[in-house]
């Protein structure tokens, strides 16, 4: 009996950890990248492409660098959406696509979004 | 994180309850929880491992829900007998002193034809035969023969047979099972003089060795010739285990 005693302990203990560790982590990262994105918009409503670019390019370096790490939590389906996302936005930049980088950004900011709320165990996502 | 864990006990709660509603015929062997718990947990460890797109600390947190939830139930179970009840049921006596309870059956919602292949599943061919049949609670079958068909016994013979209790294994493999030796009493040296005496020179000679609680020494030799020996190595008095 003590030895089951020990088990819920120990299994109760690791579901908490490792839950409450991945809620967190997903979280700061999603906050990390829409600040970089939010930094991104600002630089196209002012016009100037060539800022917007490298902020493009820092936010998918910076999100390349985190993805790993990610991954461990999250399903990788959720990943790859920001990722192919990205890689649009940057492209449409380059091209000058004013609709394209709107539409890009918000296809970001609704991937970005969508990784905490996945995770979080509201009842809508349980059932 | 948290998602999976509440999905897996949702899954789980559910599926434990469809299966005590669908009663114990199901079952065999395992209490109800646990027969859920089999099966999930094969799914459960196969879905992360074909698709690499989920990680597989969702298989594993799953998993991990699951054995909560059965040491949960499993201590919860030990400490209520009112809760054992409620998640494995009771056990049902189907067959009382020679008579099928059938307001029982109906219950059960087991058939009477059901009925008749376990009781001849236990060996028993004529239910006339039957004193007692037992429906436990992991679906199976404890048939008991009445009185007048039921083996003879040696306290119907009026006999007193001596203790018989378990044997001890001294020799697995040619490996010395060194806590069963010093269980019985015994040392390295008397189990060499005992080999000795059959034609063995070490015990790595021998497959297998056993002591009995009669003083019978039980030795096959290693390999495909080994040879088998029964000798009296002890007399019954002698045995202190």
């Amino acid at each position: 009996m003590k030895f089951k005693s020990w088990v819920i302990a120990v299994s109760l203990a690791m579901v908490l950890a490792l839950g409450g560790f991945s809620l967190l982590h997903v979280r700061r990262v999603s906050e990390s990248m829409l600040s970089m994105l939010e930094q991104v918009r600002i630089a196209v409503a002012s016009g100037d492409w060539g800022d917007a670019e490298n902020q493009a390019n820092v936010l998918h370096d910076d999100w390349h660098r985190r993805r790993e790490g990610l991954q461990v939590f999250i399903s990788h389906r959720d990943t790859d959406a920001v990722d192919m996302t990205l890689v649009r936005l940057i492209a449409a930049i380059q091209a000058g696509d004013s609709f394209g980088v709107a539409r890009e950004i918000a296809n970001a900011d609704t991937a970005l979004e969508n990784l905490p709320i996945r995770e979080t165990p509201y009842i809508a996502n349980i059932l | 994180m948290f998602t999976v864990f509440f999905r897996t006990m949702a899954l789980f709660v559910f599926t434990v309850v469809v299966i005590r509603c669908m009663g114990k015929r199901q079952m065999a062997q395992l209490q109800p929880f646990e027969f859920v718990i089999t099966l999930l947990i094969a799914d459960l460890a196969a879905s992360p491992m074909s698709d690499t797109g989920t990680p597989l600390l969702y298989g594993a947190l799953s998993i991990l829900a699951l054995l909560l939830a059965h040491s949960a139930i499993s201590l919860l179970s030990m400490r209520s007998e009112r809760f054992r009840a409620w998640i494995c049921g009771t056990p049902s006596i189907v067959i009382r002193d020679g008579k099928i309870q059938v307001a029982e059956l109906q219950r059960l919602c087991y058939d009477l034809s059901d009925l008749m292949e376990a009781v001849r599943n236990r060996g028993v061919l004529n239910p006339a035969d039957v004193g007692t049949a037992v429906l436990e609670t992991n679906g199976a079958l404890s048939v008991f023969p009445n009185s007048a068909n039921r083996p003879v016994t040696p306290q119907d013979m009026g006999l007193a047979p001596g203790y018989e209790g378990v044997p001890l294994t001294l020799v697995l493999d040619g490996r010395l099972q060194e806590a069963n030796l010093k269980l019985g009493g015994f040392d390295l040296p008397w189990l060499q003089k005992q080999l000795a005496l059959l034609g063995y020179e070490t015990h790595r000679e021998v497959f297998l060795c056993s002591l009995d609680t009669q003083g019978r020494l039980l030795v096959q030799g290693a390999g495909p010739q080994g040879k088998l020996h029964i000798a009296q190595a002890l007399r019954p008095d002698q045995v202190t285990w």
